[in-house]
């Protein structure tokens, strides 16, 4: 699952190298907020609730 | 004044630096054996973020929205490094993994974040870098340097989580690849 948000970003830096901004931005933000939803589940895991 | 081709370099450089230190983050983990953990892989992700922020001011010239992609992925990155090091704040806690320099690993990924932090918001002050309009721009060997490795390090990232989690959840205390060791 994490390995996917980096291919995400692998793609995010092709795609900026194509010539297209808002994909790319879209792409790079998107993978933070994957990553922030991955973070608030491992957060929870303090509440007994696995990674 | 800021003139924008001084601020496309300065932002390919800032992706070369972030690419050392997820160099160094490469080089304990397959030199040093230290398996990431996954707040560990986070930061990483953070630090790519911003790294992918720099690179769009650097294709299309500086704009607003490199740098907001940039400054909120250091916001993330400083939220999960925080939290790591609160994790480990207990006295006789040795904390995750060899320290560098004093520090561990997640400390110094604090501080980074704090500095880019800092000097993205500073960046944002120097308001002539955005006279023209953001568009494709030609690309010297320092960006094109810089657009290499930001993708390599991505690239690498992906495939060794992917062998240390494979398609799932990365366990919270990782000891061994999954892939590797066929668990």
């Amino acid at each position: 699952m994490m390995a996917g948000i980096f291919l995400l970003q692998a793609i995010a830096i092709g795609v900026a190298w194509r010539g297209d901004r808002g994909p790319a931005a879209g792409l790079a933000l998107g993978s933070i907020v994957l990553a922030a939803l991955l973070f608030s589940h491992h957060a929870s895991d303090e509440l007994g609730l696995s990674f | 004044m800021m003139s924008i081709a001084f601020a496309r370099n300065l932002n390919a450089i800032a992706a070369i630096l972030l690419c050392g230190v997820l160099g160094g983050a490469f080089a304990a983990q397959f030199i040093g054996q230290e398996i990431p953990c996954p707040l560990c892989l986070l930061q990483r992700i953070a630090m790519l973020g911003i790294a992918i922020g720099a690179l769009i001011n650097v294709r299309f010239g500086p704009s607003t929205a490199g740098y907001a992609v940039s400054l909120l992925s250091a916001l993330f990155g400083a939220c999960v490094s925080a939290r790591q090091i609160l994790l480990h704040i207990l006295p006789d806690d040795p904390g995750y993994g060899d320290p560098v320099l004093g520090m561990q690993l997640y400390t110094w990924a604090l501080v980074v974040f704090f500095i880019t932090l800092l000097l993205g918001a500073a960046m944002l002050l120097l308001a002539s870098q955005f006279r023209e309009p953001p568009r494709p721009r030609a690309l010297n060997k320092l960006h094109q340097l810089a657009f290499f490795l930001v993708l390599v390090i991505a690239a690498g990232n992906a495939l060794a989580t992917f062998a240390e989690c494979g398609p799932g959840v990365c366990p919270a205390n990782p000891e061994s690849y999954r892939l590797l060791d066929g668990s």
